[in-house]
Order: C-alpha cells, then structure tokens, then sequence
C-alpha cells in the first residue's frame, strides 16, 4: 500500500528529527571543513548521521521547515489558509525541534549547543555546568 | 482528438506527410499582421495557431508529422505520466524519472490519422522529444540581461521552409513577482510525494507540481516575446493564458521559482 508523504506525521517526525541532527552535525563541522584535505572533507561528510527514509520524507521536511519560518516571520496570514496536513505537518516539526533541543540545550553563557544534555563543559567557551539535582 | 483523414504526399523534398489536420481549421485571422521579421528564412517567432510540422528524416525520405496545438488536457495527461522516483541504496539517493512512457502515450493521445496502423516506436519518440523540447538555456548561452522576473526559453518547434527543424531561441515570459502564497502553492504540491513498499526502504514516487505551474504561470504572466497567433504577436494575460502551449508554461514558470544561478570560482588547483 502507498504512504502519502504529507499524511505519514511519524515518518515525517523522525525525517526532521533526522535532519535537525545531520544541520547540527554539519555546523560544528564547517569550521574545521575549511582546514581539510579532499580526503578528510569526504570523511568528515562520511561521518555524518545518516538519513534512513525514503528520500520524499526530505523534501516535504523541508517544505515544513520553510513554512515553520513563514509562520514565525508572521507571514502565514498573507499566504492563506492552512491544510489540514500542513497544520499536522506544523506540530510535527515543533515536536522534532523540542526533542533536538532537549538533546542538544543551549550553554547558559555562550548559547552555544551542546554535543548531548549530559556535557560537563561548553564545548564553545569551556564554562563548567553545574548539574542540579531536584 | 479524433480525425478521420489522413493526408499523405510526396513534396518536391521527398517528404511524406503524415497529418490528422483534416478536420482542423486555425482560427480566422485577427488584425493585420505587424509583418514578422523573417531570419535565416524562418520567421523569428513561434505562431501558436499553425499546425507543428515535425520532421524525421529515414534514409533518403523524410517523414512530416503534422500536429494541431495540442490542448492543455493532453498535456496535465502527460504530465501526469511521467514517473518521477527516488530510493535510497546505502548512503545514496538513486534518481529516475522516465519520461518517454508518457511521451508515447501524448504522441498516441494527439495524433490519430486514420489509415495509419503502425507509427515505428522511435519516431513516437522522436516527435514527443521535439515536443517536449522547451528548455531554460544555461547562463553561458545568453547575451542580454533580462529583467529579474523574466524567463528565457529555448525549443525546437516546428519544421521551418526546407523541412528541416528549427531551434528557437530567446522566446521570453514575463512574470509579475509571486506573492507568498504563490510561492507556498508550489513549495507545497511539489513536496508532495508517495512511498511504495515501506518507509525506509521503499521507492519514493513524486507526483510533481506541473499542474501548479501551469496555474501560476497564467496568474503571474505579464507579457511574452517570440510568440504569435495567426501572425499577430502574443500579448495581454488572458490571450496568452488561453494559447500559449502547456508545455511552455510549465517549462517557464518552473524556471521562475528555480533559483537564480550563482557566480562560482574554483581555487586554482596546486601544484
């Protein structure tokens, strides 16, 4: 049986989630990309987390993650309604985006994201983290 | 389109010509013709009235396929045809899109010529290319700025005097700037997209954004150059919505939401 892409709200969840990681994966990188060889640029884009679903699940997350602008922008009332699909596909995108930033939360001092939840220091400006316990 | 008459005939070139225009009959001439200008002994400019006269050459003979303007409908069918798919294998994206199903299938749609029972495989093929043959030039190719909302196209349309095929140059749409609902229209139906046979590894079958275009091209259009009806240049948003081929209006709107080329420069390769 055919899945319709736009309807699929968990295969497009985890194609965001999956999206998300590889755009922060590939920030941290740009940095060290421009110091590379041919060979240590193919490696560094080999080691990339991967994307596991069939390739429409990408394109409609990127259509969902452009209109997450518009909307943030403000400039959803100028572009008419929604779908009930882009509505769904709205919160899908607002659920992926709450568990990347629970996976990678912001440094307190730098705002800088962190590799996971459990680091001890920035990886940006080495402040230590103090954990709180409830 | 029906038609039950064919014509054949030998012209002086030796070229046969296989035609369902029988019962076709352009529209009458508007006002006087502002005279088009002639090049190369072609006239510079395509006439959307007259039938495409599409020629195959086959060992000492050619053979002249003649088309009425094909409708609108028959192209959103071809459209509809084309299989646009996508499966990952590993850490790749494999890419297909064939085409030439739906080309054959146009072919059989527009031209009925009573009388002929077997068109060879490889000239439905070669007609639906030549059909199908509006492209955006790439930047290396043009000389002049265009406007920004402004789209070049490039095609091979009809046969011109002689038979033989002409590419045309320089035919240019003119587009008002799409608004944000415009451009969400399309981002929208061309995301769209259907699986086959799972999520992870299943075949992702795209179900393309032409349709879209075609209705966005008719919004925004402004004005066209290169483009005429019984002799009289195109102009005014509802007569070119109404003539201009299907095909066109896809092929340029596409153009108009693709983006702008940028200026590249390779570091020079060490020593």
């Amino acid at each position: 049986m055919a899945i319709d892409v736009t309807r699929d709200m968990d295969g497009l969840r985890k194609a965001l989630s999956e999206m998300l990681e590889r755009g922060f994966a590939q920030s941290r990188m740009s940095r060290s990309l421009d110091d590379s060889d041919e060979g240590g640029r193919e490696r560094m884009f080999g080691s990339l987390p991967p994307l596991t679903l069939s390739p429409g699940y990408y394109k409609r997350a990127e259509y969902l993650l452009w209109l997450e602008k518009c909307k943030d922008g403000g400039l959803l009332d100028q572009m008419g309604g929604l779908t009930m699909a882009e509505a769904d596909g709205l919160l899908a995108v607002a659920e992926a985006r709450n568990e990347f930033e629970r996976n990678h939360p912001p440094c307190g001092v730098c705002g800088a994201r962190q590799e996971t939840p459990f680091a001890t220091s920035c990886c940006k400006c080495n402040t230590e983290f103090v954990r709180r316990v409830a | 389109m029906s038609s039950d008459v064919m014509q054949s005939s030998f012209g002086a070139s030796g070229t046969v010509e296989i035609s369902d225009l029988a019962t076709y009959s352009p529209a009458p001439p508007r006002a006087p013709a502002p005279g088009p200008q002639k090049e190369n002994g072609n006239f510079n400019f395509i006439d959307l009235a007259l039938p495409r006269k599409i020629v195959i050459r086959q060992g000492a003979i050619c053979l002249a396929y003649l088309f009425k303007p094909i409708p609108q409908a028959a192209w959103f069918k071809y459209f509809d045809g084309i299989t646009s798919t996508a499966e990952r294998e590993g850490k790749q994206v494999i890419q297909h899109i064939d085409a030439s199903s739906a080309g054959v299938a146009l072919f059989d749609e527009v031209f009925e010529a009573a009388g002929v029972t077997s068109i060879p495989l490889a000239h439905k093929l070669a007609v639906a290319n030549v059909l199908t043959s509006a492209y955006a030039p790439p930047r290396d190719d043009v000389q002049e700025a265009l406007p920004p909302e402004a789209v070049r196209l490039h095609c091979i349309w009809s046969a011109g005097d002689g038979d033989a095929m002409r590419r045309y140059k320089n035919l240019v749409h003119f587009f008002e700037t799409p608004t944000a609902e415009q451009l969400r229209r399309y981002r929208r139906d061309d995301s769209r997209a259907q699986i086959i046979s799972g999520s992870r590894k299943g075949m992702t079958i795209f179900r393309g954004a032409q349709r879209t275009l075609a209705a966005l091209y008719d919004e925004l259009i402004t004005g066209v150059a290169g483009y005429a009806v019984n002799g009289v240049a195109l102009e005014g948003r509802e007569e070119i919505a109404q003539h201009m081929d299907a095909y066109h209006k896809v092929a340029a709107a596409a153009q108009l939401f693709a983006p702008a080329d940028i200026e590249l420069e390779e570091d020079e390769e060490e020593e």
